[in-house]
């Protein structure tokens, strides 16, 4: 069970004009492995996740080009009641907002309940039993009662674990999680992150897990993407990520995170991401790029490969 | 629960007696004699008197306004000067006819409302859409005081399939409450269109699409009940247009309702009976209204909380 | 709109027959080239009633919501803004007058002051206040809490300049759509009580007593409804758009 992009574009109808909001991804994802995607918001990340369910609803889908391989079966080839089929037997998903994301005028058991009738029935009982089993597992206390209760009824910590119930009420084999504890408080927020890690390690589940904070892909992915302006500028096993960033973004993003026994000030990166209708000719982090040359703003840099585990979308590499 | 509904059965009281109020002392301050009007010009002074002792107009208007609080506690509404019956016997005897007819426009409007709204909703954009939210427009601007002959016209004279004036079976009920119903069958397609278009943009409902259930069930299951809450809020506020649109469609139907009597009441000048409908409508709005904030609980189990 | 306010306003020139001629003759005569919208029970030339007719919509129109919303926006103000007992005596005399569904307060009124035309736009605008002063209370409760009301407030300026100057006009756009709205629900309101007999005395050429002799001959001469009803709902409908127009223009977020 593998997943694979394939120079996946993605163009979103904005008023009058076409947006492309992501531009060639690729990349794959092993059965049980966990890759991160980290990038500033509005970079694409979750138009990602969202164009690998087909949950892109608002503002309206333009259009879709290149392939998303889901074992070796092109997802954007499937009709409606096929996808259907897919999303939460195969791949589930868990969203950034716990405080909406649930039906606040549905039971939480019932909507877990859902999942399971639409993939694999059973009697009203041995649902029941399911449901208690699943809340019990992603760490919710009594779940008897837990199961009867209205989402808003629950604190934000409480709603994420039972969307991960949700999620994983069917077994699928790759969990998407698009900044599934931003949300929440920092304590609560290390509880929901080290629960993911478990469940994924039990079920044998891929994960891709979805943040702007990349200490906290870190700590759960085997290998990182990282997005900028709807295209991947970087990717490379964490390790080699953390040790030897190469793209001028990606070092930005480690220079303005606190560190501990910090000493020198942080560097907050100057400028903002360029709106995805009046992208550069040239490279699309070259206004903020501090390591900048001229080619970078005529031309735009392709995919060079450091080595093995290790690409990068910046002409520092050209050499290499 | 009951603790919220005494707290707001509370609250009603200084409206309701303010409302008795304001129209006692509106009729009151009507020139002329009621006395007169009941027993005519010729009547004899000492048959005069005695009336007016009877019904306590010869006593100051602060006595009779607290008679009159003291006797709506019994309910008791003061004496028809033309039935010469109770009041609150007319009443009574005329408001199933004005029930059945804001049944049967209730009726109406929901059921065409509803399924409309939701559909215009689901195929935003399309010509149906379009064509829904036309006639939803046409609906609210159409006055039912011209809608009413029109159908009458139609339906009952052109077509002749269906009978008018008067009360009777229901055939008779059909043409008065889509007279009645429209208006309400417009404001509520609008709002269920707006309300189920929010709904389906929020987050709940892409968790859904995520598990993979059908957009049938999306639609019925998810957005229906959340969309419903402003609906339901619309239905409570337009129970007063309602009501006050029964009045005419009564009129134009001779539907023989608390509208109606009202009319007569004022036509015939017979104001014990006009200030007794008045205040009963008005008593039954504050009422309806107070249904409406306690049915959203009944939808919304966040409100139970509170 | 034009189509109407123009012909309505220019009546009195324009107008083929004087409205309140009577003849007896010439009783509900359909349709003709002398007469293209035919004649009512009192051989009048229903064309040039339904002329004058809208005047008498103009002029409800116009003074009702004139009035009320003047008094509406002032006492919404005034308890936005102050707040404390003021506030809580005004609400209260709102939900009383609130308590009155759609017409039935105008009714009575009139009921008690007697069918004329400046009574029904007393009836209309006692009731009709309410509304205004609800809306502005409400925007005047979110606005002035904002950073540049209290800038205001700290400046020294008087109240009085606050509520004109500052506030006002940053509420006044919802107002403006309330009146269009208003308007066409007047307008209704007006011809409702003409209908029933209550509003404008009878011979009057207001649409709603053309309505209600309509009525009475349905059956023999149909024209006699169908025209002034058509003027109604037209004149309403475009109120309507205009108010729907006006809302998306003043506020686009809001769809629909």
């Amino acid at each position: 069970m593998s997943l694979h992009l394939e120079n996946l574009d993605l163009y979103l109808s904005s008023g009058k004009l076409p947006i492309q909001v992501l531009d060639k991804i690729s990349f794959s994802l092993e059965d049980g492995q966990t890759l991160g995607i980290v990038g500033e918001s509005g970079c694409g990340k979750s138009m990602t996740a969202l164009a690998i369910m087909q949950l892109i609803t608002s503002p309206p889908l333009l259009k879709m080009e290149g392939k998303v391989l889901w074992n070796n079966v092109n997802l954007l080839d499937l009709t409606k009641r096929e996808m259907r089929k897919i999303r939460s037997k195969e791949i589930a998903m868990i969203f950034q907002e716990p405080m909406t994301a649930l039906n606040p005028v549905m039971r939480v058991g019932d909507q877990i309940r859902e999942v399971l009738r639409e993939h694999n029935p059973g009697n009203r009982k041995s649902e029941n039993k399911k449901i208690i089993d699943l809340l019990d597992k992603v760490g919710i206390p009594s779940p008897e009662q837990r199961a009867q209760n209205y989402p808003h009824q629950l604190s934000g910590g409480m709603r994420q674990r039972i969307m991960i119930a949700m999620a994983l009420a069917c077994g699928p084999r790759l969990l998407i999680a698009d900044e599934p504890s931003t949300a929440l408080d920092v304590t609560i927020q290390a509880q929901i992150l080290e629960q993911l890690r478990e469940l994924c390690r039990e079920f044998k589940m891929g994960l891709l897990f979805i943040s702007h904070d990349l200490d906290v892909v870190g700590y759960l992915a085997d290998r990182i993407l990282v997005m900028y302006a709807g295209e991947i500028v970087e990717w490379a096993s964490t390790k080699e990520l953390f040790a030897s960033p190469a793209h001028p973004y990606t070092r930005a993003l480690q220079r303005s995170r606190p560190k501990k026994n910090q000493k020198n000030k942080l560097t907050p990166i100057a400028g903002n991401v360029p709106p995805l209708d009046q992208l550069p000719q040239g490279c699309r982090f070259y206004d903020r790029c501090e390591l900048r040359e001229d080619q970078c703003a005529m031309q735009r840099p392709p995919v060079f490969k450091i080595n093995e585990h290790h690409q990068v979308r910046c002409f520092l590499f050209a050499e290499t | 629960m009951i603790g919220f509904i005494l707290r707001r059965l509370l609250l009603l009281c200084p409206v309701l007696l303010g409302v008795i109020t304001l129209v006692f002392f509106l009729i009151h301050l009507i020139p002329g004699d009621p006395v007169e009007l009941m027993l005519g010009d010729s009547a004899f002074s000492a048959d005069k008197d005695e009336l007016r002792e009877q019904l306590g107009l010869n006593k100051p208007v602060y006595e009779q306004y607290g008679r009159y609080l003291t006797g709506l506690f019994k309910g008791d509404l003061g004496i028809s000067i033309h039935s010469r019956e109770p009041v609150l016997e007319n009443i009574v005897e005329r408001l199933p006819a004005t029930l059945e007819l804001m049944a049967g426009a209730m009726f109406v409007a929901i059921g065409l409302a509803i399924p409309l709204g939701l559909i215009s909703a689901v195929k935003r954009g399309s010509w149906i859409d379009q064509l829904a939210m036309f006639f939803s427009l046409l609906g609210v601007s159409i006055p039912n005081f011209w809608l009413g002959p029109m159908l009458i016209l139609l339906f009952a004279i052109q077509l002749d399939w269906l009978p008018v004036n008067e009360r009777g079976s229901f055939l008779h009920l059909i043409l008065p409450a889509i007279t009645l119903g429209t208006a309400l069958a417009s404001i509520l397609s609008r709002i269920t269109r707006s309300s189920v278009i929010e709904t389906l943009g929020t987050d709940y409902i892409r968790t859904a699409l995520s598990k993979g259930i059908s957009e049938f069930q999306i639609v019925t299951r998810h957005a229906f009940r959340n969309a419903l809450i402003p609906v339901v809020t619309v239905i409570g506020l337009q129970v007063g247009v309602l009501l006050s649109g029964a009045i005419i469609t009564e009129y134009i139907f001779d539907w023989p309702g608390l509208g109606l009597l009202l009319i007569e009441g004022i036509q015939t000048r017979d104001y014990p009976l006009v200030q007794g409908c008045v205040i009963f409508i008005a008593t039954s709005y504050v009422f309806v209204n107070l249904l409406t904030d306690l049915s959203y609980a009944l939808v919304d189990p966040r409100v139970r909380l509170q | 709109m034009m189509l109407f306010v123009l012909p309505a306003s220019l009546a009195p020139w324009i107008a083929p027959y004087d409205p309140e001629t009577i003849s007896l003759s010439e009783q509900l005569k359909p349709p003709s080239w002398e007469h293209p919208l035919g004649q009512d029970q009192n051989g009048s030339d229903i064309l040039s009633r339904l002329l004058y007719g809208g005047r008498i919509s103009m002029y409800v129109g116009f003074w009702v919501i004139g009035i009320s919303g003047t008094i509406g926006v002032l006492i919404g103000l005034i308890s936005g803004y102050y707040g404390g007992w003021l506030d809580t005596v005004l609400m209260r005399v709102v939900d009383i007058l609130l308590a009155f569904p759609g017409l039935l307060l105008a009714i009575a009124l009139v009921a008690v002051l007697g069918p004329n035309l400046n009574n029904v736009v007393i009836a209309l605008t006692a009731q009709g206040w309410v509304s205004y002063a609800r809306l502005v209370r409400g925007q005047v409760l979110s606005v002035r809490e904002q950073e540049f009301v209290l800038a205001a407030c700290t400046s020294g300026i008087s109240d009085n300049r606050i509520m004109f100057r500052h506030i006002l006009p940053n509420i006044i756009q919802p107002v403006i759509v309330q009146a269009t709205f208003n308007l066409a629900g007047t307008i209704i309101a007006e011809s409702s009580l003409s209908f029933l007999g209550l509003g404008v005395p009878s011979g009057t050429p207001s649409w709603g007593v053309m309505l209600s002799e309509g009525k009475d001959v349905l059956f023999e001469a149909p024209f006699v409804s169908i025209f002034p009803g058509l003027s109604i709902m037209v004149m309403v409908l475009l109120c309507n758009i205009l108010g729907d127009a006006l809302r998306d223009y003043f506020d686009p977020k809001i769809d629909s």
